[in-house]
C-alpha cells in the first residue's frame, strides 16, 4: 500500500524528533531561530539537521525503514512562517521518481510533544505507538 | 472533372485522418497506466508502461519497491492535463485530487522505446493548495527545480 500524505508528514516530524533526542540543545537552537534550516538524509541513512547556528548528525535508518517506500534520500527545506509556524517542502527520492510534500507545523508543539512521557514511551518501545502517532498527526496536519 | 475533384478531396481527407491517428496522446497512455494500477494488472504488464531503465529499479519481491509502479493511485480524480513532446521525449502534467480531496499533481516523463511511449521518470507533488497546480506541460525535473530552490 502506498504511504499516505499523513504518513509522510509524520515521518518528517519523527526525523526532527530523532535529531532532538540526539542533541536537544543544538536542535532547539536550529528550529527556534527565525531563519531557514535544512534536513537531509543520504542513501546510507545518515541524516543532518543544519542551519547557520549549528549541525546535528544522526541516523534516520530506523525511521525511514518504517515508510512503505524504498527511499534513496530526503531533502527538506524549512522556513519561518507566521507566528510559531514553520513551513517546509520535502523531496523524497525513490530512485526513479520523487515525491514532494509541503506543509506547515507549530515547532513548539512538536518540541513539547517530545519532552513528554508519550514520546519517551514510544522511543523505548521502538515500534509504532498509536498515541504518539496521533499526536504527531495532529501537529503536522494543522 | 467532378470525378477528379472528388478523388482529390478523398485523398486530402484520408491524409488528414492519417495525420490525426499519428498524433501522440500521452494522456491516453496515462489512462491505460492508471487503469492497470486500478485493475491490479500493473505488475504483469509493467513493460508496456515503463522503460527498461525505470524497471531496473523495481524488485518484484520487495513490496516497497512497487510504489514506483503505482504513483498514479494518488490521483483519485483528475481535473486537467497538459502535454508536450520534443522528438523522442514527452512530458505530461496531471492535476487532480487524492481520495481525501487534497490537491495533487503528477508529472510524467516519457521516452520512446520499442516504438512505445514509456514512462522514464515521475514526480508526484502532494501540495497544500490547488494554486500550485500545473498550468502548463512541465517535465518532472523542471518542476523540482521550481518548487525546491
Amino acid at each position: 500500500m502506498n504511504p499516505t500524505r499523513t504518513e509522510l508528514k509524520i515521518t518528517i516530524a519523527k526525523l526532527i524528533e530523532v535529531a532532538y533526542s540526539e542533541d536537544k540543545g543544538v536542535t532547539t537552537k536550529i528550529v527556534r531561530e527565525k531563519g531557514s534550516f535544512k534536513l537531509t538524509v543520504d542513501q546510507d541513512g545518515n541524516a543532518r539537521l543544519s542551519s547557520k547556528v549549528g549541525i546535528v548528525n544522526f541516523s534516520a535508518s530506523d525511521t525511514l525503514d518504517r515508510v512503505g517506500a524504498n527511499i534513496k534520500s530526503v531533502s527538506v527545506n524549512f522556513t519561518a512562517g507566521e507566528g510559531k509556524k514553520i513551513k517546509y517542502t520535502a523531496i523524497i527520492d525513490i530512485k526513479v521518481a520523487k515525491i514532494a510534500i509541503s506543509g506547515k507545523f507549530d515547532i513548539e508543539a512538536l518540541i513539547t510533544s517530545c519532552s513528554g512521557i508519550l514520546c519517551r514511551a514510544a522511543k523505548s518501545l521502538k515500534s509504532r505507538h498509536d498515541g504518539y502517532e496521533m499526536e504527531l498527526q495532529k501537529i503536522m496536519e494543522q | 472533372m467532378k470525378l477528379f475533384v472528388s478523388l482529390m478531396l478523398s485523398l486530402v481527407l484520408y491524409g488528414c485522418s492519417m495525420l490525426k491517428t499519428e498524433q501522440t496522446d500521452l494522456y491516453k497512455e496515462y489512462i491505460k497506466q492508471a487503469q492497470a494500477v486500478e485493475n491490479n494488472t500493473m505488475v504483469s504488464n509493467r513493460s508496456s508502461f515503463f522503460t527498461s531503465e525505470y524497471l531496473k529499479e523495481v524488485d518484484l519481491a520487495d513490496e516497497k519497491s512497487l510504489l514506483v509502479l503505482n504513483l498514479s493511485k494518488y490521483v483519485h480524480q483528475e481535473f486537467s492535463h497538459y502535454q508536450k513532446i520534443e522528438g523522442q521525449k514527452g512530458c505530461l502534467s496531471i492535476n487532480g485530487i487524492e481520495n481525501n480531496k487534497d490537491p495533487v499533481s503528477l508529472y510524467l516523463e516519457y521516452k520512446k522505446e520499442r516504438g512505445l511511449w514509456l514512462v522514464d521518470y515521475m514526480f508526484l507533488h502532494l501540495m497544500e493548495s490547488s494554486e500550485d497546480y500545473a498550468k502548463e506541460a512541465l517535465c518532472p525535473r523542471e518542476v523540482e527545480s521550481m518548487i525546491f530552490k
